[in-house]
């Protein structure tokens, strides 16, 4: 299954460059479209349908077959940041959630990517395959089954039960990540430290570390949204009690039809990974971001 | 430094979290599903799963479940790959386009549920637009076909192929492609004998991902799906919390054929990426 690397990153791929001074006579099919309308096609595709959500979210009169509200209002907002909805509740529980996954898969991301990309392993094909898994097992075939233990261990309903349901993916994707970058730090720079007297930590802290602190952040960043975006782990794990960000939005949207706090929800669950993204993009090379598309 | 102990020491910590926390859950979801253990009434054996596949709601909610991930990922590869061979010689355009898709992936499934849902509701913004020229469009929400629940998928993966296949093209496919050139292919035999199979692994292995992931994936048909037939991730949910005990056994049932379907995806895709390279570069990898 390393062949996915392709797409996880655990195998470096040059990122596109233009192929400079040499063009080739023809072009293959496909270049025919112009390339200003593919962007706008790309841009429009990518913001088309959250779009409305931004306008829904400030009316309370959008009826059918208006293009266009008749009226604005704030009412979707009270309603939704108001004190039923339980809105800023839910988005503390989804933040203290999302950084205590972040933390540890990106701690044991980080140790297991250094020993994929450094050391020798037995059963490397076996150990490459079990951290696969969770990638490709649908996650709540294993919540189902796991539900009755976290139940048993007085772990259900619990902050401390949906973090460690929800950790086993978030560690798979940063380990995936980790490794990749791992294999960009040359491991004599640290043999070389240890010959100057440097002990095994410091040798990691002073040399390595400050190579990988972009490829962390990218790591924590991948575990904090893959946790922000569950919602069936939360639901089954947390049994309702445990209340995040996508649960009130589904409670809301499959069960309220306030379209305008729905929209309201939305965008307040959706503000986090937009500007992450966004403000981690210089750090992203394309194949790294190739992550989120599987991070739920 | 590179012993071997060190190694396994600093990769325990993350295969115990994986093989613990997600093995296990699903070794006992198996256990449950046989009858052998958890709160259940169900006899030991096959019983869950022959009460599963009995009747036409899973026969059919399989169906819809193939149905629904087979035209999603076709769809997002196609669209995803015809904007990567569009965007591929301009190093602006192919950034801009990066970024763009960068900001959509994201986005988590459920939030891209309820803005199609917006979208393409009955009463969505795409009906008010249909009826302003005139025209009246069928169901396109909780419809047998699952219109939108493929439209989400497809909007939320087409960008993720155009990233992985962007990141491809800038390996060694543009040298094998100016040889084949040299020698005389014409730009529709480049792309069908050399680039589309050189891209191959890389577009397999989105396909696989993201046929496994909406194959398993929730929130989306629960959304946006119709009640009957359902998809397997949402019959599977249906029965681990109905009311009866034996629903649990059955609930785990159908997420482990859900995971097996998945898993036999990824299988066949590593063969078949071997090959298709092999054929190009006369190598295997």
């Amino acid at each position: 299954m390393t062949e996915t690397g392709l797409a996880t990153g655990s195998r470096p791929v040059q990122e596109a460059r233009p192929a400079t001074g040499m063009r080739r006579p023809r072009r293959p099919l496909g270049v025919g479209l112009a390339r200003p309308t593919v962007l706008i096609l790309t841009g429009l595709w990518v913001a088309g349908p959250l779009l409305p959500l931004a306008v829904q979210a400030f009316t309370d009169q959008w009826f059918y077959p208006d293009l266009w509200p008749n009226r604005w209002s704030l009412a979707g907002w009270e309603q939704a940041l108001g004190p039923q909805s339980r809105l800023a509740e839910a988005v503390a529980t989804s933040i203290g959630i999302g950084a205590a996954v972040a933390a540890l898969a990106t701690a044991l991301g980080a140790a297991a990517g250094r020993a994929l990309a450094w050391h020798r392993l037995p059963g490397r094909r076996l150990i490459e395959l079990v951290l696969l898994a969770p990638v490709l097992v649908p996650p709540f075939a294993v919540a189902m089954g796991a539900q009755i233990v976290y139940l048993r261990a007085g772990l259900a309903d619990s902050l401390t039960g949906v973090v460690l349901a929800q950790l086993p993916a978030a560690t798979a994707y940063a380990t995936l990540l980790m490794s990749g970058m791992w294999a960009g730090v040359d491991p004599a720079l640290e043999r070389q430290a240890r010959t100057l007297g440097a002990g095994a930590w410091r040798a990691f802290r002073e040399v390595s570390l400050p190579q990988l602190r972009g490829g962390l952040v990218v790591a924590a960043m991948f575990a904090f949204l893959i946790s922000w975006s569950d919602y069936l782990l939360t639901l089954l794990i947390g049994g309702g009690v445990v209340t995040t960000v996508p649960l009130l939005l589904f409670a809301t949207a499959a069960g309220s039809g306030n379209q305008a706090a729905t929209a309201a929800i939305a965008l307040v669950a959706v503000a986090p990974p937009l500007l992450l993204t966004a403000l981690a993009a210089r750090q992203l090379a394309g194949r790294d971001t190739a992550l989120l598309g599987v991070g739920r | 430094m590179n012993h071997r102990r060190t190694g396994l020491l600093l990769i325990l910590p993350a295969l115990a979290t994986v093989v613990l926390l997600f093995g296990g859950g699903l070794g006992y979801g198996f256990a449950q599903s046989l009858g052998l253990a958890g709160f259940t009434d169900t006899p030991v054996g096959l019983a869950a799963y022959q009460r599963v596949t009995d009747g036409p709601a899973f026969t059919d909610g399989l169906l819809l479940s193939l149905w629904i991930s087979t035209v999603a990922t076709g769809l997002a590869v196609a669209i995803g790959v015809a904007a990567a061979l569009a965007l591929r010689h301009t190093a602006p355009g192919q950034r801009a386009a990066t970024f763009l898709a960068q900001l959509g992936l994201p986005v988590p499934h459920l939030i891209g549920a309820v803005a199609i849902g917006l979208l393409l509701a009955d009463s969505g913004l795409l009906a008010r637009a249909a009826r302003t020229v005139g025209v009246a469009l069928p169901a396109l929400v909780a419809d047998p076909h699952a219109v939108a629940v493929i439209a989400e998928y497809v909007w939320k993966e087409a960008p993720f192929v155009l990233i992985v296949v962007l990141a491809a093209l800038g390996g060694p496919v543009a040298e094998h492609e100016r040889v084949a050139a040299t020698l005389g292919a014409r730009p529709r035999q480049v792309l069908r004998h050399v680039t589309l199979p050189l891209l191959a692994p890389s577009i397999l292995a989105v396909a696989v991902l993201i046929f496994a992931f909406t194959l398993g994936a929730y929130e989306v048909p629960a959304l946006l799906g119709s009640a009957y037939p359902q998809p397997l991730p949402v019959l599977a949910y249906q029965r681990f919390t109905a009311a009866e005990l034996s629903g649990r056994a059955e609930g785990v049932a159908i997420a482990l054929l859900i995971a097996v379907i998945a898993v036999a995806a990824a299988l066949a895709y590593t063969g078949a990426s071997r090959r298709a390279v092999g054929r190009v570069t006369g190598a295997r990898r």
